[in-house]
Order: structure tokens, then C-alpha cells, then sequence
């Protein structure tokens, strides 16, 4: 490792940066899934991994500050850099060529900015988890073609909406006379309302949806997260239509996706 | 606060918070190819392209990981002087044929094995073919020409993935942006109406796998609920996405220069779609 006189501020302030991004990163991502509210974003399985990752960052961010001397000998070596390629006209980043290793990091902290953004909009947007506006523009969440028999009793069955769907799918039957404990948020319907419900495979940009036209009740405000205790009748333009005989409102589940 | 744009932040949220441990993971193993596997290693590596490029499409089998941990990697690979031919077919191909992306594949179309195969062989061979046709049409990297060398040791490991990450995530949150605006303005459901026709289908799910920009270890479950989409437009679409989608050709911009990203996004698009359409009209 080749030495040069010593400490160069703008790396310095630069490493600063970056370990503070690289903290507050960090620290957002495993304040995320110590609360839980990750789950509004991604699977639930992905807590471990984002503990993980958030633990990787802040250390890193941390420990780069603590050896920051080594770091910028080290960065001397740009200097080098900017000739290893400079064998013609192909080269958009002609600008960059000539700049030599330090300007390539003072370019480079920008777009590593932008990654504050998200956790702006965590904390400060703080939305509510998808809800109605999107429902339609997102496609009917995949069923399974094979489920097994609901459980042989009475009493209410408590089921996720998608397997309503998929059983509906295929045809209905095994749902038929079925009292169902159902669980998700108010779409508007042009028959009474819908409940609806969306599921993930990774993250809320896979969502898909499915939802079950409800009547015999009045239609809650749109958006509003209820559970409803319902009998199967019939399957009408491919949704599952079910009457309800009790709506109970309650808050919006930490886990929203099923 | 609009419906809208609470829908939009969800999804800007959700693809970043996706992406972080594999970008971690990704920066890491690229901080370890920097300072921990000496230069008579890769030396070592077949240098000719018509052996190489297979081997590096295969190689990335290996790799469980999304497409944001093999940018990082490839990019390292290269610096390390890597051909850039091979180190482009493990790009392409580590996030499209690793183990966790083939049961995800199997789980989502449980009847249809053929669907695990034909990803598994388009995806292989269009990593190849992209890697094999590269030094031909391509452009020069932009990161050779600024690259800078960490130096050696727990220091150099540290700046160096440190520099990766941010920098890596700065552009990842340029593709999570545009992805979610497009998600937000154009409809899903807009697409109900254009399957029918079997070369429109294909093209449209091509399209529709830049769009999203999901990872490849849920895009099959997007897939199998296009049903409205012939089985061989469900195959493109797995086919193309974890090779290019809008983030992906932000962090490739990141690391490799914007002129590259385009070049090299139009190339495997291109391949992708033929390779696609011929496996999934023989085996689908």
C-alpha cells in the first residue's frame, strides 16, 4: 500500500457521509423489524434477514469510521485508475475519465443520498398499508386448485379470503351452507360491498388481491378493516357472493397481507 | 395524503425494504472478491469466452440470492480483471436459475414442472448467448476507466463495501422510484384485454417484467396468476425479468455507466424474448 502525504478532508468528510447513510439505513431497517411494521411492507419471514442486514450496515458504518486513515491511503490508488481504459470513443463516461479517483467519490455520494429517501417516507409519509384504492388495478391474487375439506362442524370457519376465491373457482361446492369467519378491509361494490384482502410473495410491488362481495349488511366506509361472520351463496360473474349476519369493525391487523 | 400516493409509498417502500439484505449481501461478497481472493485465483479462471461463459451462467446457480446482490459482485469481478463476458453471464444468470428462484418456480406452478425446466434452460442460454455476443455489440464499462483500488485488509474491506452499498442503494432507490410510479399510474388490469394475441402476449409480459421490477423469488407467483397469458408469455416474462427490470438497470447505471446499462439491457431484452419464445414453444 503506497503512502502519500496524509489525510485528504474531503475524503474524510465524504467516509463521514457514507457511515451516516450507511447507519441510519441500518438502524431504520431493524427498528422495522423489531416493531414489526415490516410486515406492512414485506413477508413476515423476512424480519431475521433485515436484522441481519441492519446489524451488517451499522457495524460497517460504524467500524469504516473507526479505520478511516487505512480507508484513505488506500484511495490514493485512484489515481491509477482513470488509464487502465482509455482506448477510445466507446467511453460515455469521457467526463468522468479525466477526473481522477477523488472526483469519482465526490460523484458517487449524490445518488447515495437517495437512499435517505425511503426512510423519509417510513417515518415521516408513514402511510397505511394498501388498501382499497389500488385493490383494482393489481391482478386476483393465484389460487390452489387442490384444497382439502373444510373441517366437518357447525360452527364458523375461520378462512382466508383467497381460499374463498379458489374454492369458488372451483365451483363453490365445498363452501356451500358454510358459515365463514372472514377477515380484511372495505372495497366499494356495486352490490353491497367487497372485503378484500391482498397477498404477497416477497413485497407489497407483487401484491394481487382477492376479495368476496359481502351483502345483508350496510356497506362500512370504505378502507375500514372489519371481521365478518358470513353464510356462502352463490358464485356470481367468477367473485364469491356471501351474506353477512354480523360485521365487527376492528384495527387494521398488524400482518395486513394474507 | 392521497390514496394514491399512499398506494405509491407502499410500493417505494416496499421494493427498497425488499432489496436491503440482498444488496448487503451482495456488497459483502463483492468486499470479499476485493480483498480476500488472491490474484493467481483468478488468474487461474478459463480466460477463453467459449468455455468461460458457460461455466459463469452455470457458477450462478450457486448464488441464493435477488439480481440486487450480483450487480455488486459482477461489478467487483470485472475491476479484479475478470472477462467481462464471463462476469456479465453470471449477472444475468445468478438471480434467474439459483435454487431458491427454481422452487419458487415449482411451488407457483405446481402442475406444470416443464415451467421449472424451461426457466431454468431459457435463462441458462441467454445468459450465454447475451455473454457470447457482448464483445461484439457492446460498450466499454465506465467502471474500469474510474475504478480505485480499496487497498488490502479489514480497511480496504470495509471502504470498499461500504462505498458499494451507498452507492449501490443510491441507485436502487432511482429503479424502486420508477418502478413504483409506473405501478401506480398504469394499471395491472389494463393488461386483460391484449393477451389473446400470442406474439403481443409475449411482448407485453417482456414489457411487464421491466415494469415491475419484482424479485425473481416472487415473480412466479405474479406469473401464474396471468392467466389470461399463454404459458410461453409466462415463461418470457420469468425469463427477462430477473435479467432487466428498471432497478436493475439503475444499479447497472450505478456501476457500470448509464450508456452500458442501456446498451447491455436492449441486447439481453432482445435475447431473453427469442430464447424465451423458442424453449417455451418446445417444451411448454
Amino acid at each position: 500500500m503506497s503512502t502519500k502525504d496524509g489525510m485528504d478532508s474531503h475524503s474524510s468528510w465524504k467516509t463521514t457521509l457514507r457511515s451516516a447513510v450507511g447507519f441510519v439505513v441500518g438502524v431504520t431497517i431493524i427498528r422495522l423489524a423489531l416493531t414489526g411494521h415490516h410486515r406492512q411492507f414485506v413477508r413476515a419471514g423476512m424480519g431475521p434477514l433485515l436484522l441481519i442486514a441492519g446489524g451488517v450496515l451499522v457495524l460497517l458504518s460504524v467500524a469504516a469510521l473507526v479505520v478511516e486513515p487505512g480507508t484513505d491511503q488506500a484511495d490514493r490508488h485512484d489515481e491509477d485508475g482513470p488509464d487502465h481504459d482509455h482506448d477510445g470513443g466507446h467511453d460515455h463516461g469521457g467526463g468522468h475519465d479525466h477526473d481522477g479517483g477523488h472526483d469519482q467519490h465526490r460523484v458517487s455520494i449524490g445518488p447515495g443520498l437517495l437512499l435517505l429517501l425511503p426512510v423519509l417516507a417510513v417515518f415521516l409519509v408513514a402511510p397505511p398499508p394498501l388498501g382499497s384504492w389500488g385493490f383494482q388495478r393489481v391482478g386476483r391474487s393465484a389460487s390452489a386448485d387442490n384444497y382439502k375439506p373444510l373441517p366437518a362442524s357447525s360452527r364458523p370457519v375461520e378462512i382466508r379470503l383467497r381460499e374463498v376465491v379458489g374454492r369458488s373457482d372451483a365451483g363453490g361446492s365445498s363452501l356451500r351452507g358454510r358459515t365463514l369467519l372472514l377477515t380484511g378491509f372495505v372495497v366499494p361494490h356495486r352490490q353491497g360491498f367487497a372485503l378484500a384482502r391482498y397477498s404477497i410473495a416477497c413485497c407489497a410491488a407483487d401484491a394481487q388481491g382477492a376479495q368476496v362481495i359481502v351483502t345483508g349488511k350496510p356497506a362500512p366506509a370504505a378502507d375500514t378493516w372489519v371481521r365478518v361472520t358470513a353464510t356462502y351463496v352463490r358464485t356470481a360473474d367468477g367473485e364469491p357472493v356471501v351474506n353477512a349476519t354480523s360485521i365487527e369493525t376492528i384495527p387494521s391487523p398488524p400482518e395486513p397481507f394474507e | 395524503m392521497t390514496p394514491a400516493f399512499q398506494h405509491w409509498t407502499n410500493v417505494f417502500v416496499a421494493i427498497c425494504v425488499q432489496a436491503m439484505p440482498f444488496l448487503v449481501l451482495g456488497v459483502v461478497l463483492s468486499g470479499l472478491v476485493a480483498i480476500a481472493i488472491p490474484d493467481s485465483v483468478l488468474a487461474r479462471l478459463p480466460q477463453r469466452t467459449a468455455f468461460a461463459v458457460p461455466a459463469a451462467a452455470l457458477s450462478g446457480a450457486l448464488l441464493p440470492g435477488c439480481e440486487c446482490s450480483s450487480v455488486p459482485i459482477a461489478a467487483r469481478l470485472t475491476k479484479r480483471g475478470v472477462a467481462e463476458p464471463v462476469a456479465l453471464a453470471f449477472l444475468l444468470a445468478a438471480p434467474a436459475i439459483n435454487p431458491v428462484v427454481m422452487v419458487a418456480t415449482a411451488v407457483a406452478f405446481p402442475n406444470r414442472p416443464s415451467m421449472v425446466v424451461g426457466r431454468f434452460v431459457a435463462s441458462a442460454l441467454t445468459a450465454m448467448v447475451v455473454g457470447w455476443m457482448w464483445p461484439r455489440v457492446g460498450v466499454a464499462m465506465r467502471s474500469k476507466g474510474t475504478s480505485h483500488e480499496h487497498g488490502a485488509g479489514v480497511a480496504g474491506f470495509l471502504d470498499a463495501t461500504l462505498h458499494d452499498f451507498v452507492h449501490a442503494g443510491g441507485y436502487l432507490v432511482v429503479g424502486a422510484l420508477t418502478a413504483a410510479t409506473l405501478q401506480t399510474v398504469v394499471p395491472r388490469s389494463s393488461l386483460d384485454s391484449v393477451g389473446s394475441n400470442a406474439l403481443i402476449g409475449v411482448l407485453v409480459l417482456a414489457v411487464l417484467a421491466i415494469v415491475l421490477s419484482i424479485c425473481s423469488e416472487a415473480d412466479a407467483f405474479v406469473a401464474t396468476g396471468l392467466t389470461q397469458f399463454s404459458y410461453t408469455a409466462r415463461l418470457v416474462f420469468l425469463v427477462v425479468g430477473p435479467m432487466v427490470d428498471l432497478k436493475l438497470i439503475a444499479l447497472q447505471a450505478g456501476a457500470f455507466g448509464r450508456q452500458f446499462a442501456v446498451r447491455f439491457s436492449a441486447l439481453t431484452v432482445l435475447v431473453a424474448v427469442v430464447v424465451g419464445t423458442i424453449v417455451g414453444t418446445v417444451l411448454l
